[in-house]
């Protein structure tokens, strides 16, 4: 998935990919670090991040849309997620990411990245209580990302594949 | 001498965190506890751990808590043979104690008159002259013409502080620096008073333009002994309102100890005080002190004295209450290393302080050796703007000061209040201060090293992978059975990571 995030008045678009508890994350200045996504130990919604031998403790909440307060390692921090930056007009990026709503196994992928797709046109194959869904393309555009394996267990929510749409965006 | 009458069933008066704590006490000495509760507390986490709790109807505190006739309905309903009123609301209401007392029920504070002769200002000084306590060099305004009133300002010596007879926490006060000013400023603190309080009584008094809060607790019982339990050091103020206390104060010695502390005895014997009450004193940058009021309920900030004393000042409260003897003797009680309380205010200091309204999505409380939270919230607790915006109290002992203090850093650092905005970014840095942590508090300590406060995040690289580690976290929560509201890892389908597969 791709993230628009502000903070302090400084703003940064990352890159997370998430197999399971394995998070990969990639800076706008191409720096990708990899860390492990683990429950907290209070069981109340907290979650660590391992970096190596380093562990993050954190504990976040969603105001709304946008509106987040995280608490780090001691500290509270407000940032917002921006869903469109530079307002509603033409050419501000979204979030493209596609997503299955229930817990599936990929079962076949349809496409490949830089492909072009049609409104309607089937993705990915997913397998879930002995039925087979479909990921279909919401609109026309250009394959951009795949972010799962044929055989892989996905949850829901978790970007699968990510399109542009063919103005380039 | 009165018989003792034990308490079965007690009723408190109050909510949130005080009600909490009250019923703790009444736990540990095997009592019922009742709560009662407005509308807006329906539900709420510290009503529910009352054993028994009535509804008051209503919502804003005027129909709710400071209400004698519904809280004195309640304790019939709920067959209840005592009331403790906690602080605020009726705590300092004497009419309220003599209409408990008219009812047969215990009301778990000091005695009408006792309340009386404190109440005011004026009958404060009154008393500490009686039972030789200095008080500031000051005049009562009663029944003084402006012109008189300036004449005897000049003679205390500008700057004057002129105040409410009737007031607290701030209100009604006034600084004037030159004589030039004095009746303007006296005839808006006489409309403010008549205002606010309903009674335009103001006095003047010699005004410190830097100086301590120290105040001293005392505990008085049925049978005419009075002890205290040394002194707190509550000089960290905003607008007058305590927001760091600690036990013993860093500012004073073993004599003006002695000396205060005989003094606040003296007082509490002379108006001849039957439960805790707490006297209020100004130091001034020399040492000497004055009385400024005394308080006569629990305070806030009693837990820094429980901590380095072992005291359970509640329950020595309702013990008295009952009409048994004060279970210590004063040379049983000893300071025990240092204790330190943060108040944890729904606030952003940002924003000038504006109290932050809403639902407390995310709630964690501190724990560890030598670290108390008194709160009364809980996860999903909605904090109201009719109530006041503290939501809980941190206080940490440790065998000297700075021990505590890196108890409370610890503390603070443990404690997650998300959903609103709090003012913990704000005493953390109160705690990082040089000055903080050689003790250099007095009333003017955050305009002095806080003014230019902002809350700064540093972002870090660290700071960006747990913000989109949140944001994956969080899509792939927010289409999971749980919903919004989902608040554990069990109900979300991630929390079982050993069916995945890890790709290297």
């Amino acid at each position: 998935m791709k993230l628009t995030l502000e903070l302090a008045g400084e703003t940064r678009e990352l890159r997370v990919l998430r197999r399971g508890d394995r998070l990969r994350i990639s800076f706008d200045d191409g720096r990708t670090v990899e860390a492990r996504l683990m429950p907290g130990t209070d069981g109340d919604g907290g979650f660590e991040l391992e970096l190596g031998h380093a562990r993050l403790h954190a504990l976040g909440h969603g105001a709304g849309p946008e509106a987040r307060q995280l608490w780090l390692n001691g500290h509270t921090f407000a940032y917002r997620r921006l869903l469109r930056v530079g307002g509603n007009g033409p050419g501000a990026p979204v979030d493209t990411s596609l997503s299955v709503a229930i817990p599936a196994v990929v079962v076949e992928i349809l496409v490949e990245p830089g492909q072009a797709v049609v409104n309607g046109e089937k993705l990915i194959l997913l397998e879930s209580m002995k039925m087979v869904l479909p990921i279909v393309a919401p609109r026309d555009g250009r394959v951009e990302t795949i972010d799962c394996q044929v055989g892989e267990s996905v949850a829901p929510g978790v970007p699968l594949i990510s399109l542009a749409t063919e103005d380039g965006t | 001498m009165s018989p003792i009458k034990p308490i079965r069933t007690l009723l408190v008066a109050n909510r949130g965190e005080i009600a909490r704590r009250v019923f703790r006490a009444c736990h540990s000495l095997g009592i019922t506890s009742a709560a009662v509760y407005g509308e807006v507390d329906a539900g709420s986490a510290w009503s529910r751990s009352a054993d028994l709790s009535v509804p008051l109807g209503g919502v804003t505190a005027a129909e709710t808590y400071l209400r004698p006739d519904k809280i004195l309905a309640a304790a019939r309903a709920v067959n209840a043979d005592a009331i403790h009123p906690g602080y605020g609301f009726l705590s300092e209401n004497a009419d309220f104690a003599e209409a408990c007392a008219s009812a047969g029920i215990t009301f778990v504070g000091p005695t009408p008159d006792a309340m009386r002769a404190l109440g005011s200002k004026v009958g404060a000084r009154a008393a500490a002259a009686a039972a030789g306590v200095p008080v500031i060099p000051g005049i009562d305004g009663a029944g003084k013409s402006p012109a008189e009133l300036r004449a005897a300002a000049e003679g205390i010596g500008f700057p004057v502080l002129i105040k409410a007879s009737a007031g607290g926490g701030g209100r009604g006060m006034r600084v004037v620096e030159r004589a030039a000013d004095f009746e303007d400023a006296a005839q808006a603190a006489r409309a403010e008073a008549a205002s606010a309080f309903g009674d335009d009584h103001l006095l003047v008094e010699r005004y410190f333009p830097d100086s301590r809060h120290v105040e001293v607790q005392v505990l008085g019982d049925r049978h005419g002994k009075v002890i205290h339990l040394f002194e707190r050091e509550c000089s960290i103020q905003r607008r007058h309102q305590k927001i760091i206390e600690e036990s013993p104060s860093p500012n004073i010695d073993a004599d003006q100890r002695r000396a205060m502390t005989e003094a606040a005895v003296a007082l509490a014997q002379q108006v001849g005080y039957q439960s805790a009450g707490t006297v209020e004193f100004l130091v001034d940058l020399d040492g000497n002190f004055y009385l400024l009021e005394m308080n006569t309920r629990l305070q806030v900030e009693h837990p820094v004295t429980e901590m380095v004393t072992g005291a359970d000042l509640v329950a020595w409260q309702i013990l008295v209450a009952e009409g048994r003897p004060l279970p210590v003797e004063q040379t049983d009680l000893v300071q025990r290393g240092h204790a330190i309380e943060c108040r944890v205010y729904a606030e952003d200091p940002a924003a000038g302080f504006l109290p932050s309204i809403g639902r407390l999505a995310r709630y964690r409380r501190p724990a560890g050796p030598g670290v108390r939270c008194d709160d009364g919230v809980a996860s999903g607790s909605e904090i109201s703007s009719h109530f006041d915006a503290m939501i809980a109290k941190v206080i940490t002992q440790g065998w000297d000061r700075p021990a505590a203090l890196r108890r409370m850093r610890q503390a603070l650092a443990g404690t997650v209040a998300l959903g609103l905005t709090t003012n913990i970014p704000y005493l953390q840095a109160i705690l990082e201060t040089e000055a903080f942590a050689a003790g250099a508090t007095t009333t003017r300590f955050l305009e002095r090293h806080m003014a230019d406060w902002r809350p700064a995040p540093e972002p870090s690289d660290e700071l960006w992978l747990a913000m989109a580690a949140f944001e994956s976290l969080r899509a792939g929560r927010d289409s999971a059975e749980a919903g919004e509201d989902g608040r554990h890892w069990e109900a979300d389908p991630w929390a079982s990571t050993e069916a995945w597969r890890n790709l290297r």
